[in-house]
């Protein structure tokens, strides 16, 4: 728009110093701008009448998986000489193939493509606009417009594999599981010996137990083994979050979210999840591959918040969570959480605490700034630090006198290392198990 | 970011359409004995290239103001019209290419190692900017020739005006004045 301005303003002034001094010279020296001038009025676009299609490679991806996208046009109206059409790729996706845009020539009802490829940390990337700009081969007439072509793309959140979590909840379910319920019945672990009924396998009969009773007959009894419902609480809580640099406790908390998610579901057992912090973002408990697209799609739009009813966690919805049922808190936890901590295990959860350490998350930010410089001051930080190490020490102590098993994760560690060493039934070999003769 | 590189058409004929404007009005002035426009010429030349090379979209509109206003002047001090036509349709060439290189983003890659760019540099190589390329150099084309011609035409053909035909060509031209501003609100909104 400046140079046609510019042009025309060029033009005028030939025009004005011609007419000025009666000079035919000067006009006919305007000569080339004006037939410039011309030539692009005459070729000046209408406004673009296009139709756009986006289409995604897949709408939903894994962490730093690439999702192509590509973008179908169609030109339902007159020629576009040079069109410029400007994809809006939405904050935080980065592009690693191709370009966001392209320049073309599309002839009346022509057609073209392009796609570029992107990726991105976890979350939820709405596509909205696509900028145009159509305008004559030499620049001067431009048509500005904006194109809603929606298209979403989700990113799921990293996951760390686990294996096997040994819990043990009160209730179980009544399907065969891993998980050892307090029943007797078919399973592997001993659990009891009773009086022998009609029918018990010969091979489950206590003989030693038998030589000691006259005319009676014991059978072993084993511990069923079954599925659980295990809720799982993420803590969003905007003030419960730290952020030091690039790197965010919430984010080692979703990504632990999800390894413990799929390792539940993994073994067949009833998983929900509830999101406590902008509000109550809840998963409703379900089995299988779908309930773990649910949890991941769940934790990709996840993020912290500030609410004055949620600040703490007296409002958390117990009944969501099926009774004496196994529930997992991944937080990094403050004093005041404690009292509700130990209401639910009263009322008979089997409550796991998963606590990302925001002291030494903070620490490390604290530990690089000592040695950058040495000065006076930091003598005071490692001072405050051990205070709140401490601090934190005889909460997580509290919580574990009620009977809350409490998890400290540095997150510089990995969680599955941490997790298996915490959680996770050792597995004997046979060649070790040492047979107690009396 | 590099404009001026021997691999691009459009630069290249930019650089030389420079030398030609700087040439010709250098040349007119210097036949009429004007030597310090000479040396304003060729200053103003070489700094255009400058701002070609460092791809200063500011001094494409300061060359073209420079040259037109030498060519005005030119022409009121009596220097041969050809060559100020020449250097106007010159002048005019290199403005658009340098607005034209810029509008299509097109650099040299700085670096060599630089995978982001020589992908940047590759994608400007593809058919469709070569056809847009080549299409804005035809239509570049046809149009200097045609100011060119049309330019050369009205130096050679000699006409007196009166006043009253000088009246309604300034109508005329306050009439396309009002209907440019008018477009150009237009477009603003």
């Amino acid at each position: 728009m400046r140079r046609l301005l510019f042009l025309s303003l060029l033009v005028y002034g030939f025009i004005f110093a011609g007419l000025m001094t009666l000079s035919g010279n000067v006009l006919a020296l305007a000569m080339p701008l004006v037939i410039y001038l011309i030539a692009a009025f005459v070729y000046s676009p209408d406004k673009p009448k296009l139709m756009i299609t986006r289409r995604m490679s897949a709408p939903i991806v894994q962490h730093d998986a690439p999702a192509t996208v590509t973008l179908l046009i169609h030109n339902q109206g007159e020629q576009l000489e040079e069109v410029l059409l400007e994809d809006m790729v939405p904050q935080g996706l980065t592009i690693t193939d191709g370009e966001a845009w392209a320049q073309l020539t599309l002839p009346a009802g022509g057609k073209a493509e392009f796609s570029y490829t992107v990726t991105g940390q976890r979350g939820n990337y709405p596509f909205r606009y696509l900028r145009t700009s159509a305008n004559e081969h030499l620049g001067l007439f431009r048509h500005q417009g904006w194109l809603e072509v929606a298209g979403n793309l989700m990113v799921l959140p990293e996951s760390r594999r686990l294996e096997h979590l040994d819990i043990r909840p009160l209730r179980t379910r009544g399907y065969a599981g891993p998980i050892p319920s307090r029943l007797a019945g078919s399973g592997t672990d001993f659990f009891g010996v009773r009086e022998y009924q009609l029918g018990d396998p010969l091979r489950w009969i206590n003989w030693r137990a038998g030589a000691r009773h006259q005319h009676t007959l014991f059978t072993n009894e084993f511990e069923m083994e079954r599925i659980a419902d295990v809720g799982l609480i993420l803590d969003a809580r905007q003030n419960n979050n730290v952020v030091v640099g690039n790197d965010s406790l919430f984010e080692h908390a979703i990504s632990a979210t999800a390894g413990l998610a799929e390792a539940f579901l993994n073994d067949g057992n009833r998983v929900g999840l509830l999101v406590y912090g902008r509000g109550l973002e809840m998963t409703y408990p379900g089995y299988g591959k779908v309930q773990r697209e649910h949890i991941m799609q769940a934790l990709a739009h996840a993020r912290t918040g500030d609410s004055l009813v949620f600040e703490s966690m007296d409002y958390l919805p117990v009944r969501f969570f099926p009774a004496k049922s196994q529930i997992v808190l991944v937080s990094p936890l403050r004093e005041e959480d404690l009292s509700i901590l130990t209401r639910l295990r009263a009322r008979g959860y089997q409550v796991l605490v998963i606590s990302p350490d925001p002291v030494a998350f903070e620490a490390q930010q604290y530990a690089l700034k000592a040695t950058a410089d040495a000065s006076a001051g930091d003598t005071g930080v490692q001072l405050a630090l051990r205070i709140t190490r401490v601090e934190r020490e005889l909460m997580l102590r509290r919580l574990r006198r009620v009977g809350i098993q409490v998890i400290n994760w540095q997150v510089d560690q990995p969680f599955d290392k941490v997790m298996r060493s915490a959680l996770v039934r050792p597995v004997i070999p046979t060649n070790r198990i040492v047979r107690i003769e009396r | 970011m590099n404009l001026s590189t021997p691999v691009f058409t459009v630069a290249r004929i930019m650089t030389i359409s420079t030398l030609v404007a700087t040439a010709a009005m250098a040349l007119g002035y210097g036949l009429n004995e004007q030597f310090l426009g000479v040396l304003l010429f060729i200053a103003l030349g070489l700094l255009w290239l400058v701002g070609q090379r460092y791809a200063v979209q500011a001094f494409a509109g300061l060359g073209l103001l420079g040259f037109t206003t030498g060519a005005l002047l030119g022409a009121l001090y009596g220097i041969a019209n050809g060559w100020l036509l020449v250097g106007i349709a010159a002048a005019l060439v290199t403005w658009d290419l340098h607005h034209f290189i810029l509008h299509m983003r097109v650099a040299e890659p700085e670096d060599a190692d630089n995978a982001e760019a020589n992908r940047a540099f590759a994608n400007f190589r593809n058919e469709n900017m070569r056809a847009l390329e080549r299409a804005h150099l035809q239509r570049l084309a046809l149009v200097t020739a045609a100011g060119l011609l049309l330019g050369g035409l009205a130096l050679t053909i000699r006409l007196t005006l009166r006043f009253g035909v000088v009246l309604v060509l300034g109508l005329v031209a306050i009439f396309g004045l009002s209907r440019l501003i008018r477009y150009l609100r237009q477009e603003s909104d």
